[in-house]
């Protein structure tokens, strides 16, 4: 039973309110209105240009890199976090000895601050210090002296690959949890009419977890959008811009070249962007369950 | 038939291994690179398992100028952040939950969008306003970005909490006179208790290690958290790798120590708040 009461209401749910809009909405309409400026320091004063200054970013391209190295890194780093996650989890349902520790062990990249972890991979990737180097060389590969993070190619698949280590456990978990929720007796009559492992999986477990999965994959997607520690610490976007993604090119124009108006520009494209995959997903996760 | 079975556990067992070296590659470099002594740190290949021992990383890291400093700092605005945080998320989450008003469906949906909010999209704006309250270098300004970005997520949390709470309780509190506000502390907190802890934890993890909103706003060396001071090792032509994974440790360790005492209501909590949506 809920009591009707706007008055206590209005007043519990106050604070929070007042705060988002504060700190969240009101926001979004001041970056709204720093993207319609230039405010380039060699123009001198900021002036009003209206809608103009999107298409100039666009055209000069570096719009258009930075948002390909952003999808590039979300759909990559989002995908292999799920999939793997969802392996794990798949692994966990299992019983075996010492599963507790398994589990806690794993949940470890996640707990791990993000700039500790960001730190780590850099020296895993140093050239010359680094595991990843000697690692290669154990497994009877040569010895080299690559420079993950320095490399041009190399560099995004080195930022992806540690962002993936850093976020799986979170849908791992999640998935767990689903997975432990579908009933057995579903897997039992399946074996009955003898369905193998993977028919089991394609008509059992993936419908029983689809709603968490999906809440999952928009989750992680946004975490990804925005994980900025990461590429600032190990590359800063380099080298030679190769793996900037819109929070550290933000951050870049920002705080670095002071032109809040382009940075506005790119911020105001990344919340349309999010807000479109947000949108996307959350109609996919309406139509497939009414509840 | 046992052929195949011991085949697929062989199989299980090599992927599980896999994922294990995956998960703990790089914490080995992290250990072995903090204790290591000086002359075993700079050799190339590097030696995975250090031939001496030693603490003098750790004692360094220590006795870094700013480190106990930025310590302080961090565990203050965690604090707060996760006391204010708690306060005004379990109060919406009653009114959400309890109480029937106009408006409490979209409300429900604008704390919704909040969560999944671009938040690269308002650091400029953010900024330049707590730049114009002259909050810039104090806990304030810091404290009040970081009860933004959690209030939704916790409201969320505390929310999937209290429906799991049955509201007859409250109802047969109140039948012997007690007040609605004096039934919901004394019948629905005490019970909330669990969901409370987990929701502190989550703040209390996220503002811990958060990096963006540090680094812009505290531009002072003595107002930095812990995630920004231990950029003070990473030198400018040099890192001290010993000192630095040390100090990498040592801020680790707070939060593995919480995360242990509360993962079991967090799991819940997290994976209940997805479930139900």
């Amino acid at each position: 039973m809920k009591t009707r009461s706007s008055l206590l209401g209005y007043t519990l749910i106050g604070p929070a309110i007042i705060l988002l809009l504060v700190m969240l909405f009101i926001p979004l309409l001041y970056s709204l209105q720093l993207s319609l400026q230039d405010t380039d320091l060699s123009h001198g004063a900021p002036k009003w240009i209206g809608l103009s200054g999107y298409r100039e970013s666009w055209l000069g391209g570096e719009l258009w890199n930075v948002s390909k190295h952003s999808i590039v890194w979300t759909g990559c780093v989002a995908g292999f976090q799920v999939l793997i996650g969802l392996l794990a989890a798949m692994m966990l349902n299992r019983k075996f000895p010492l599963r507790w520790l398994v589990r806690a062990l794993i949940l470890l990249p996640w707990v791990l601050p993000g700039v500790v972890a960001a730190l780590t991979w850099r020296l895993v990737y140093d050239s010359q210090f680094g595991f990843m180097n000697s690692l290669i060389a154990k497994l009877g590969f040569g010895q080299h002296a690559t420079d993950w993070l320095g490399t041009p190619g190399l560099a995004m698949f080195a930022v992806i690959l540690a962002a993936v280590w850093k976020g799986f456990p979170f849908p791992m978990l999640m998935l767990l949890a689903a997975l432990q929720s579908v009933p057995q007796e579903q897997y039992e009559a399946a074996k009955i009419d003898g369905a193998d492992t993977w028919r089991k999986f394609v008509y059992i477990t993936l419908p029983s977890i689809s709603g968490v999965l999906k809440t999952v994959v928009l989750l992680v997607s946004i975490w990804t959008f925005n994980y900025f520690e990461m590429i600032y610490v190990l590359t800063g976007g380099g080298p030679i811009r190769s793996t900037h993604i819109a929070p550290t090119y933000i951050y870049e124009l920002s705080f670095r070249n002071f032109n809040f108006g382009e940075a506005s520009r790119v911020a105001i494209v990344s919340f349309v962007f999010i807000l479109a995959i947000s949108f996307v997903l959350i109609r996919q996760m309406n139509k497939t369950e009414k509840y | 038939m046992l052929i195949k079975r011991l085949s697929s556990q062989a199989g299980f067992a090599a992927g599980l291994a896999l994922l294990l070296f995956f998960v703990l590659f790089p914490f080995m470099q992290m250990l072995s690179t903090s204790l290591k002594p000086a002359d075993e740190l700079f050799t190339v290949p590097p030696l995975w398992v250090p031939k001496h021992v030693s603490m003098a990383n750790f004692m360094a890291a220590f006795q870094h100028k700013q480190f106990v400093r930025y310590f302080m700092n961090s565990l203050a605005v965690s604090a707060i952040t996760c006391a204010l945080v708690i306060i005004v998320s379990v109060l919406a989450a009653y009114g959400f939950t309890r109480l029937e008003f106009p408006g409490r469906k979209f409300f429900l949906n604008v704390i919704l969008v909040s969560q999944m909010f671009c938040i690269s999209a308002i650091v400029v704006p953010l900024y330049k306003i707590v730049g114009s309250l002259g909050l810039l270098n104090s806990y304030a300004g810091l404290i009040l970005a970081y009860m933004a970005f959690t209030v939704p997520v916790a409201i969320w949390l505390l929310r999937s909490f209290l429906l799991n709470i049955p509201p007859d309780l409250e109802e047969s509190a109140m039948m012997e006179g007690a007040s609605k506000l004096a039934a919901f502390f004394k019948v629905v907190v005490p019970l909330l208790r669990p969901g409370i802890g987990a929701t502190a934890a989550y703040v209390f993890l996220m503002t811990w290690q958060e990096f963006l909103f540090a680094l812009i706003f505290m531009t002072k060396p003595e107002m930095r958290t812990l995630p920004i001071g231990i950029m003070d090792f990473k030198g400018q032509y040099e890192t001290n790798w010993g000192t630095m994974m040390a100090a990498s440790i040592a801020i680790s360790i707070p939060v593995f120590v919480l995360f242990l005492f509360i993962q079991r209501q967090l799991i819940s909590g997290l994976t209940e708040g997805a479930t139900k949506g």
